[in-house]
């Protein structure tokens, strides 16, 4: 007759292991091992709000130095990122478009449309083809350009009324 | 001389035609008449802050840009003066502050200087490579890549 807890099997099924008692005390405020880092963080946030900016990249710099080379070289590529910007994704509206104004069309249709979400609705914005048919002296047909801009692919709808020949443009576009 | 001070408090004492290359300071500084009172600038830290003087400093005896020519799209993005790129041989984060504070002080000229440098770091390249360039990770969800992918098809058998 089995008893339960006789056979190393069973006995691993009916373990309960007290969890909530004995795991408690090991985590302690300074506990990273949860995974999360929720210490580690909320000790970053003490001494973000409690030093002052050089004393902080004097902390940061010390702690570095104290880190093994290959996690060293991790962490640099990860600031390194910090260090760049999305310039189109972050940068307001007005800006984002009027940088996009300075490149050729093919390359805001066929490029910047396709980098990610951001570049993608930036390169999509009407304001921006407006711009560049004016700078090539065409005036928009508004009739004509609300019913283009209401495709789905506006960027390369613009691209193609510029590489297509003047007659092509001339049935979306009225001379200025 | 007019005190500039940035949002990290520092502060900066510029001559009056180093001031008028921004519309807006020109403005402030007007509204301020003679009192010898700061102008301070919560939008810009001392660090970008020193850099557009630094721009001014040089521009301040340009010719000043009509109204109609304000508007206008930088034509090229290749014709920029030596001193103009070497000054914006700066890093990314320096680039997108000048960027801003361009914008908010009405700074047209450093604006389109911004821009047009942007504009050649972009010029040339991959849709990866960029995104590499300024580690942009809001990538497109399958959905929509498959959305593009058919605009460019539509595109190019036209």
């Amino acid at each position: 007759m089995a008893v339960p807890g006789d056979s190393a099997d069973e006995g691993l099924g009916h373990y309960s292991p007290p969890q909530t008692t004995e795991r408690l005390p090991a985590k302690t405020p300074l506990d990273t091992t949860g995974g999360d880092g929720d210490a580690v963080v909320s000790l970053a946030r003490v001494l973000r709000t409690s030093l002052e900016p050089h004393a902080r990249s004097r902390l940061a710099v010390a702690l570095l130095a104290a880190v093994p080379a290959d996690i060293l070289k991790r962490a640099l590529s990860e600031l390194d990122g910090l260090l760049r910007r999305d310039f189109i994704g972050q940068l307001p509206a007005e800006i984002a478009v009027r940088i996009l104004a300075c490149l050729p069309a093919v390359e805001i249709a066929r490029t910047a449309a396709r980098v990610s979400r951001r570049w993608h609705a930036v390169a999509m914005q009407p304001w921006l083809w407006r711009r560049l048919f004016r700078a090539r002296g065409w005036a928009l047909n508004e009739e004509r350009w609300a019913m283009y801009s209401s495709l789905p692919g506006i960027a390369d709808v613009g691209w193609l009324l510029l590489r297509r020949s003047m007659e092509q443009a001339a049935a979306a576009i009225s001379p200025a | 001389m007019v005190k500039l001070v940035s949002s990290d408090k520092e502060e900066f004492d510029v001559a009056v035609e180093v001031v008028e290359q921004s519309v807006l300071l020109t403005k402030m500084a007007a509204g301020h008449g003679e009192s010898d009172e700061a102008i301070s600038l919560p939008e810009v830290t001392g660090r970008v802050l020193a850099k557009v003087i630094e721009y001014c400093e040089q521009h301040k005896s340009d010719q000043k840009l009509d109204a109609d020519d304000r508007d206008d799209v930088p034509k090229s993005s290749e014709d920029i003066l030596q001193w103009d790129k070497d000054f914006m041989k700066v890093d990314q984060d320096m680039l997108f502050g000048l960027l801003l504070a361009s914008n908010y002080l009405d700074i047209k000229p450093l604006l389109d200087l911004g821009c047009k440098t942007v504009a050649n770091m972009i010029r040339g390249k991959s849709a990866e490579e960029i995104r590499e360039k300024f580690n942009i990770t809001d990538e497109f969800t399958e959905e929509e890549q498959d959305l593009i992918n058919k605009e460019k098809d539509w595109a190019e058998d036209n």
